[in-house]
């Protein structure tokens, strides 16, 4: 047993090896997911580091400084109560990559879960949480959200929840569908012989023939949960303010729009920036990840 | 191929100046059809009777009894005249008038109209002290009113919206006596059209009300010549639509008052001493000067200056005075606990407000946290006390604005009077000290001892800081530079279009 484990420790090895070798050449030869790396490498950069670097604090108010445009002291301009705007641009990067990395890890885990679930016990187990996930996706997400956020009241908290619940039926049905065309195949038969635990078996064959779906899904989730929390917080369910969130910001400087111009654009293009990196980045991981349409590249 | 002569040329080329120039000189004589008016409100809300509906059209259509001057006084309006018979009874003789349906205007019909009001809308009987039985007809021009009780300026809070009279074999306000009849009503806009047998000057031209909810959406519709009037622009579209020489700016100080209401129930605003506190940490001129543009007057009274009692200049001042604020915070039995500042959501400078507050309660040690709720639950969600301070902006459409100070800091006002029936306390009412002044000054027919108690009551909640004052609103108008003649007035509603002239440009 214990020669069969390293053989399949040293297949993962070089399976992954073989991935980031793979992506590195998308990387290099398509320039659009050159572009989304980048962006997305710029936006972690300046939400970790950002903070540091600038001088102003992002609610800290100047009354008789408002509405300035950019300028050498503040290059993207100040609000209507004088607050510096980049300063509010990078703490809002925190907010929402850390409210997208935390939704997309919750719907992550929780479609997996229940696709591996279903797609490995089968029977009714299979048929129960699969009419659960096509009720979940019979709603409109988005309006559901809403919905929910707007009853449990308008928060970021509660606006992570209302994303989480509304999006973690589609990897299930992913992780499903892969966990059906795995688990009857000879190897993952011939370890259910010979007495692995379903655990182990989902483990080391089951999860790692659903995973690169999962993460293509999980990029371009990123970018959509970027957006949906703006648009919630825009409506007033998200963040409160002061709180330097995009949406926030972009609904707190609609009226001067055309006064103050960056009020508006400058969050307005942060959120279309973000949501581009991530969309770029997650088409250039499902070209590396996705066999069918690496293959079809390969023809063309 | 047509062979043109250079004079034949030249001949077809004046024939087409003067032709051109002809149809500019016609197009610049003035319409005279329909001024359009930009509302913030749907007029073609189903409750037609709200304060969210039409009332931006319905005094032009139906008329109250009684009428109120640009100076906030009682005139005569539907009713000729009337007279205090006693205490507590009313006569009302009503003018010789007739609906917009051609009938006559008869006392039943002033009957019917404050029955309806009463039934529908049963606070308003404790608001007027009138039961439905109370009104008596001894002829078709006559109407006597027995109030429950005293009723001191009740031909002043009948003047208020509500009591618009309609014919009661009509539905809706297409059934009123007013200079306007309705034409056509649908789709967000209302089109009214002169009433040609009214009984004073006919107007001028039709007026169409059209709702534009975003406020860049309705300054864009101006300055494109799209409607002709707009209430309410952006604050900060306003100094461009003042300068502008196709656009002017009509600014008139309002009945209404921006404030902070403070929940007196709820800990740690139950505290008298931090609640003066976060009066002296607000500079009131600071806010109007840089968050509203100026569009409004530093306030330091819960009213707003346009009303008759209202005793600003008598009233304390607390500052700003931060350190003052700093040393009240430490006497005060403050321990450091969140106050929720609640703002509703469709405010926008509301919430910049609470911002700013925010950062000037962080100044002097308090910390609080911004809840913005969604404007259909905001009203509901103040009366149960769910917050320490609230954005509010309360005003009065009757010219008796008494019933302003009772909806605001009675006990049963109906402001509080969900949680003083539930559990004896309320937002903020001061209690039943305040209570029994505004009762006499509501009841008295001693004029000056009734301006003398809203002042004591007005005194007192400054001084137990009840509220936070912010400033007193200045409704504004804008308006394309050809029109000319409206009217302005105090209360937004009754501003008077009948002798607008629209001097539209084509």
């Amino acid at each position: 047993m214990s020669g069969t484990n390293a053989d399949t420790e040293t297949e993962a090895s070089v399976s992954t090896q073989s991935t980031w070798r793979d992506f590195l050449d998308e990387i290099r030869y398509n320039p659009l997911t050159l572009a989304g790396t980048l962006i997305v490498a710029f936006l972690f950069a300046v939400a970790i580091v950002g903070p540091v670097l600038t001088p102003y604090d992002p609610t800290s108010q100047d009354l008789a400084n408002g509405l300035q445009p950019p300028s050498l002291a503040h290059p993207f301009g100040t609000d209507q109560l004088g607050r510096d705007m980049l300063t509010r641009i990078v703490y809002g990067a925190r907010f929402s990559l850390g409210i997208a990395i935390a939704v997309t890890s919750i719907r992550v885990v929780l479609g997996t879960t229940v696709g591996l679930v279903a797609g490995y016990v089968g029977g009714w187990v299979d048929e129960f949480l699969m009419r659960l996930v096509d009720i979940q996706l019979a709603f409109p997400g988005l309006i559901l959200a809403l919905v929910i956020a707007g009853v449990l009241g308008p928060s970021l908290r509660n606006v992570m929840i209302a994303l989480a619940i509304v999006g973690w039926a589609t990897y299930a049905r992913v992780v499903r569908g892969n966990v059906l065309s795995v688990k009857e195949r000879d190897y993952v038969a011939a370890s259910r012989l010979l007495g692995t635990p379903p655990r182990r078996i989902t483990k080391r064959h089951l999860l790692p023939n659903a995973i690169n779906p999962v993460i293509v899904l999980a990029t371009l989730n990123l970018g959509t949960v970027v957006l949906a929390t703006a648009g919630l917080s825009f409506l007033g369910l998200g963040a409160q303010p002061p709180t330097p969130e995009w949406g926030t910001m972009l609904a707190s400087g609609r009226n001067h729009l055309r006064d103050a111009w960056w009020i508006v654009n400058i969050p307005g293009v942060a959120i279309m920036l973000t949501v581009l990196g991530f969309n770029l980045l997650g088409d250039g991981l499902r070209d590396t990840l996705d066999p069918k349409q690496q293959s079809r590249l390969e023809e063309i | 191929m047509v062979d043109v002569s250079r004079r034949t040329l030249v001949k077809a080329t004046a024939a087409g100046s003067v032709v051109s120039l002809a149809g500019c000189i016609g197009g610049a004589e003035e319409d005279e059809e329909s001024l359009v008016i930009g509302l913030n409100a749907d007029p073609t809300d189903e409750q037609w009777d709200d304060f969210g509906g039409v009332m931006g059209y319905f005094l032009d259509v139906t008329e109250p009894l009684v009428g109120a001057s640009t100076e906030m006084e009682t005139e005569p309006q539907l009713a000729e005249s009337w007279e205090q018979l006693d205490e507590t009874t009313w006569r009302f003789e009503l003018r010789d008038v007739e609906f917009h349906n051609g009938e006559a205007l008869t006392a039943d019909d002033v009957v019917w109209t404050f029955r309806d009001v009463l039934d529908r809308e049963a606070w308003t009987s404790d608001w007027l002290s009138l039961d439905a039985d109370g009104m008596e007809t001894p002829d078709d021009t006559t109407v006597v009113f027995e109030n429950t009780e005293p009723m001191a300026s009740f031909p002043g809070l009948i003047n208020h919206d509500y009591f618009g009279i309609r014919n009661p074999n009509e539905s809706g306000p297409d059934a009123g006596t007013g200079p306007f009849e309705l034409s056509e009503r649908g789709d967000g806009e209302v089109i009214l059209e002169p009433f040609e047998d009214y009984r004073g000057d006919v107007p001028n031209a039709g007026v169409t009300f059209r709702y534009i909810q975003d406020p860049a959406t309705r300054s864009l519709s101006l300055q494109n010549q799209e409607v002709d009037v707009i209430f309410n622009p952006p604050l900060n579209d306003v100094s461009e639509l003042e300068e502008s020489s196709e656009t002017d700016i009509h600014t008139q100080l309002a009945t209404s008052a921006t404030l902070g209401a403070v929940n007196l129930y709820e800990s740690p605003t139950d505290d008298e001493t931090l609640r003066r506190a976060l009066n002296y940490a607000v500079d009131q001129e600071e806010i109007v000067e840089n968050i509203i543009d100026g569009v409004g007057v530093p306030a330091r009274g819960p009213f707003s200056n346009a009303i008759p009692w209202v005793i600003h200049d008598d009233l304390p001042e607390y500052g700003p005075d931060h350190d003052r604020a700093r040393e009240l915070v430490e006497e005060s039995d403050y321990g450091g606990e969140e106050l929720v500042l609640m703002v509703d959501s469709a405010e926008d400078e509301h919430a910049t407000i609470a911002e700013h507050l925010q950062s000037n309660f962080e100044d002097i040690g308090v910390t609080t946290s911004i809840r913005m709720v969604e404007t259909g639950a905001f009203y509901d969600t103040f009366t149960d006390g769910e917050a320490n301070l609230t954005i509010v902006a309360f005003g009065s459409n009757s010219v008796a604005s008494d019933y302003l100070i009772r909806t605001m800091f009675h006990s049963q006002g109906s402001d509080n009077r969900q949680l003083y029936e539930a559990e004896g306390t309320g937002v903020y009412n001061p209690g039943s000290e305040i209570d029994e002044m505004i009762e006499t000054g509501y009841h008295t027919f001693d004029e000056d001892e009734r301006f003398e108690k809203y002042a004591e009551v007005q005194r007192e909640i400054r001084q137990t800081g009840a509220v936070v004052p912010l400033f007193y609103n200045e409704d504004v108008l804008a308006y394309r530079s050809g029109v000319d003649g409206f009217e302005p007035h105090p209360i937004d509603k009754k501003y008077d279009w009948t002798a607008v002239t629209v001097g539209r440009l084509d």
